[in-house]
């Protein structure tokens, strides 16, 4: 059985960061679980190892943090199966941990492999996991928690961020937690500093958690929480609800919630059947889906370089990310990002237009490097003097290369009207013949092009 | 509530739009664009989105300094003559002879001696004792509480913040986007109304996409970015709410560069209230303003991070008013809020966590300087050991919308919350407005 190219677009771009041509194309021929299946498959992507620079004594935090940054997001363009990228930045929006405070780069990469390499198998496994490393244990203040004076932060955080949402839990259940999660704490006394638990800083008497009175384990909190009902359920519910927000819309019908979250209970909380449920739910294909989210910067800006082919490493697009409003390994807050209108703000789109004409100068001037697209397309033809294109296909091929093919994903006809109205104004100025290498009509267009609302859409 | 709706909630509380698609008005697009390409020509230049009408000699304008993350208020009004503060806090405590004095047995934190100055010259009213009922201790929640700020019996619905509700009434407030602005990366809560809703200004322009109209070619460039917003793009409210941001952030890039010249303070919010101060000199029609400073949620070795902290607050507040033309400065109130204060006692971090009341400040020539409220004291704590709160904090917003912004605070709040008597003059000239109090005391506020 076939799939519809406009369904494995679609699919494709909310799995990863936009579709070539020839990517929906090697999909179409066969049914809608096995492409699911195929994008899952994450051995088809290279291991990870940290970036070079970590082996460096003389490169300081700040230059491997920059390098660690550049690194996701070139892995993002260039694996396979991005979906393992798009999961494990999921991730790090969930278990939002800031660099500024866990300060070390080593750290935050530890996590970042831990979401590359768990993110897709047991929350349980996955939750213990990210609770008891250093980034964590830092971030939230688990170090040093210890008997007689508990910190609150994690355990609070635990349970309304990272498992069962808002109002769910009491705040004597916060305090219990806390106490239980005391001495879980990092040794600086080794280098690299670790997880370590003393006990000798953990509180054994009884605690009352969520009614049940004994001698709790931090980890054992997370046990409970994930394994005994209802908060197994509700933290279901809680998980599919956000990652159906995350790759096809917010705010879900209960329908749609309730077969997600029987699903996932289903597998044992198994991220990877939540994953299958979501992409196998008519629901993902909708008007409702297809209109439903906007690119954040970091998806924009692999998009970008994606369909470019110019890499992180030459475009440094952190210099951009703050302003944008999501930097990588930097979330605003413990909540992480949240969606849709927070990037709309002149702020946050000056930002993405300053990147875009950068992107656009970058392919311009690089003669000798293999980018793709429409601008150097434009280019070469112009170099062997057919450089006549009309300007419907000139728009055509400039959104094409950006993964709006005419004839899977059609562009908006009112944005294709105003582009169009702008491009016979634009030739019509230039004194001809204006073809050269410096085409202002080609280059400009690519600039829009990103810039659109149609790109700017997820 | 169910455990979901209260989930959207507090993801949504600290920022988003308002009720989509109705929230953002097109009419004026459509009106002006007609149903095609070829008519789009004319449109650009008859449309004005940021044509927000002048602020008025009396009228006045609102700083808005949001403290995230949870201000300890113990330490930042402190009780000198409490033992038990001194014994909660064994190391954290701020010694009666560091405080700056503000009176018998209160004292400012030592690294608010510009506030202190004003605070002497009648110029800040210290409000104590600041909360509300029933205190969620969440960031997120407590956030979108204070951002909401109804005080209605039924909610409105989390969708709207108490500023946004204020510019709702103002003339046109679908269409102005320059009423409120966030100098930041996103617009919080507070900002968004039912209809109006605050535009973002970054805190440096470089060399801001749509400034620099001398090319030919760019400047048709952005004039057909503009007109993306000239029409239904087909695409569904996310699509043409994004061609409607692009057309405005557009548009004010013609309007705000001079305000980003000359020289500025080294820290963030020093940044953002220069730059405040030069919007405002260049009266653009901005009413309220929304700028923010991070690093309050101390819940470990909280001494240094905390007095660095409120001393970019004090350092920031001064280069306000000091970067203000004298013109404007009697026109100019500012007012710093937090998601809650902290507990009265410290943790083995040397830090504190989530806790309750805290006190907030009012700046501003206009204000009638001096204590308000009631503190929270150390010795009179909840069930909990949290401290008790003595002012609602919408008390204080209606103190501000009816004397300072000239609105129906009934109407933004939902509730008549009084005036607790800050102002000493109106914005300029103008002389105090003043409400009814409630004749009859509430039980409890509806959260």
């Amino acid at each position: 059985m076939t799939t519809p190219a406009v369904d494995v677009a679609h699919l494709r771009r909310r799995t990863g960061f936009e579709a070539t041509p020839a990517e929906i194309a090697n999909f179409t021929p066969i049914d809608l679980p096995a492409i699911v299946d195929a994008l899952l498959d994450f051995s088809l992507n290279p291991t990870d190892a940290p970036p070079p620079s970590f082996g460096d004594p003389a490169k300081a935090n700040w230059g491997r943090m920059q390098d660690l940054i550049k690194w996701w997001l070139d892995r993002m363009c260039t694996v396979p199966r991005p979906l393992q990228e798009k999961l494990s930045f999921f991730w790090l929006g969930h278990f939002a941990t800031q660099v500024s405070k866990v300060d070390h780069a080593v750290d935050m990469y530890d996590q970042n492999h831990l979401f590359r390499t768990e993110g897709a198998g047991s929350l349980e496994t996955l939750v213990q996991n990210v609770s008891l490393q250093v980034a964590m244990l830092i971030y939230l203040d688990n170090d040093p928690n210890e008997k007689g004076t508990p910190n609150e932060n994690f355990a609070r955080e635990l349970m309304e961020l990272l498992t069962l949402g808002v109002n769910q839990y009491t705040q004597d259940d916060v305090v219990a937690s806390a106490r239980a999660w005391t001495g879980h704490n990092v040794d600086y006394n080794v280098e690299p500093r670790v997880y370590r638990f003393y006990p000798e800083r953990h509180d054994t008497d009884p605690k009352t958690f969520m009614g049940v009175t004994r001698n709790w384990d931090g980890p054992e909190i997370i046990t409970h929480i994930l394994t005994v009902e209802p908060h197994r359920s509700t933290a279901a519910r809680y998980i599919a609800k956000k990652m159906w927000t995350f790759f096809a819309y917010p705010k879900p019908s209960a329908t749609v919630l309730d077969a997600l979250t029987t699903a996932f209970l289903d597998s044992n909380l198994n991220i990877t059947a939540l994953l299958r449920a979501i992409f196998l739910r008519p629901e993902f294909y909708s008007a409702t889906a297809r209109q439903g989210l906007l690119r954040g910067p970091v998806e924009w800006i692999v998009t970008c370089l994606r369909m470019t082919g110019l890499t992180a490493e030459e475009m440094n697009p952190q210099w951009w990310m703050e302003e944008m409003g999501q930097e990588l390994f930097e979330p605003p807050n413990v909540a992480g990002w949240m969606d849709n209108a927070y990037w709309l703000n002149g702020t946050a789109l000056w930002a993405r237009a300053d990147f875009a004409r950068n992107v656009t100068w970058k392919v311009h001037n690089n003669h000798w490097t293999p980018t793709a697209g429409f601008l150097r397309t434009v280019i070469e033809r112009n170099a062997q003097n057919q450089y006549v294109m009309s300007a419907p296909a000139a728009i055509d091929l400039a959104f094409q290369s950006f993964g709006r093919v005419p004839a899977i994903a059609p562009v908006s006809t009112w944005d294709r009207g105003v582009l169009e109205n702008w491009l016979v104004t634009q030739r019509a100025s230039e004194a001809a013949p204006v073809y050269t290498w410096r085409d202002w009509a080609a280059i400009n267009l690519t600039t829009m092009t990103m810039l659109s609302p149609d790109v700017l859409l997820a | 509530m169910n455990g979901e709706d209260f989930d959207d909630l507090a993801l949504d509380r600290l920022s988003l739009p308002a009720s989509l698609p109705g929230g953002v008005s097109r009419r004026r697009f459509l009106q002006l664009a007609g149903a095609g390409a070829a008519t789009l020509t004319p449109y650009l230049s008859s449309l004005s989105a940021f044509a927000a009408p002048p602020v008025g000699a009396n009228d006045g304008i609102l700083v808005l300094i949001m403290m995230e993350g949870g201000n300890d208020g113990l330490n930042t009004v402190v009780p000198t003559s409490e033992s038990r503060y001194y014994s909660l806090r064994p190391g954290l405590g701020i010694a009666p002879g560091a405080a700056l004095s503000l009176g018998p047995g209160v004292g400012l934190h030592p690294a608010l001696p510009k506030l202190k100055a004003r605070f002497d010259q009648g110029d800040v009213a210290v409000v104590q004792g600041v909360g509300y009922a029933n205190p969620d201790l969440n960031h997120f929640s407590s956030m979108g509480i204070w951002m909401n700020g109804w005080g209605g019996a039924r909610q409105t619905g989390p969708a709207t913040g108490w500023v946004g509700r204020y510019m709702d009434g103002l003339p046109n407030a679908a269409d102005e986007s320059l009423y409120g602005v966030v100098v930041g990366t996103s617009v919080p809560l507070h900002m968004v109304g039912n209809i109006a809703r605050a535009s973002g200004l970054p805190t440096n322009l470089r060399g801001a996409f749509g400034i620099d109209l001398r090319d030919a070619s760019d400047a048709r460039m952005f004039d057909a970015l503009s007109s993306f917003a000239g029409g239904a793009t087909g695409l569904g409210q996310w699509g043409d709410l994004t061609a409607k941001v692009e057309h405005d952030t557009l548009d004010l890039a013609q309007k705000i560069p001079p305000a980003y010249q000359g020289t500025f303070p080294n820290t963030n919010l020093g940044r953002e209230l220069t730059l405040v101060a030069k919007l405002i000199n260049t009266n653009l029609g901005i009413r309220v303003f929304n700028t923010n400073i991070g690093g309050f949620d101390t819940h470990s070795g909280q001494a240094g991070g905390h007095a660095t902290q409120l001393g970019e607050i004090d350092d920031a507040i001064d280069a306000l008013f000091t970067t203000l033309s004298p013109a404007w400065r009697s026109r100019v109130t500012v007012m710093t809020f937090s998601e809650f204060g902290r507990r009265p006692e410290q943790n083995s971090d040397a830090g504190t966590d989530h806790g309750t009341a805290a006190p907030l400040f009012v700046v501003g020539p206009r204000v009638k300087g001096g204590l308000y409220g009631a503190p929270s004291r150390t010795n009179d704590l909840d069930a909990n050991g949290n401290l008790k709160y003595h002012v609602d904090f919408r008390q204080v917003y209606s103190t501000i919308l009816d004397t300072w912004l000239k609105a129906d605070s009934r109407q933004v709040l939902g509730y008549n919350f009084g005036s607790l008597g800050f102002f000493d003059g109106g914005p300029g000239g103008g002389t105090v407005v003043t409400t009814r109090r409630p004749r009859r005391r509430r039980k409890r506020l509806t959260v």
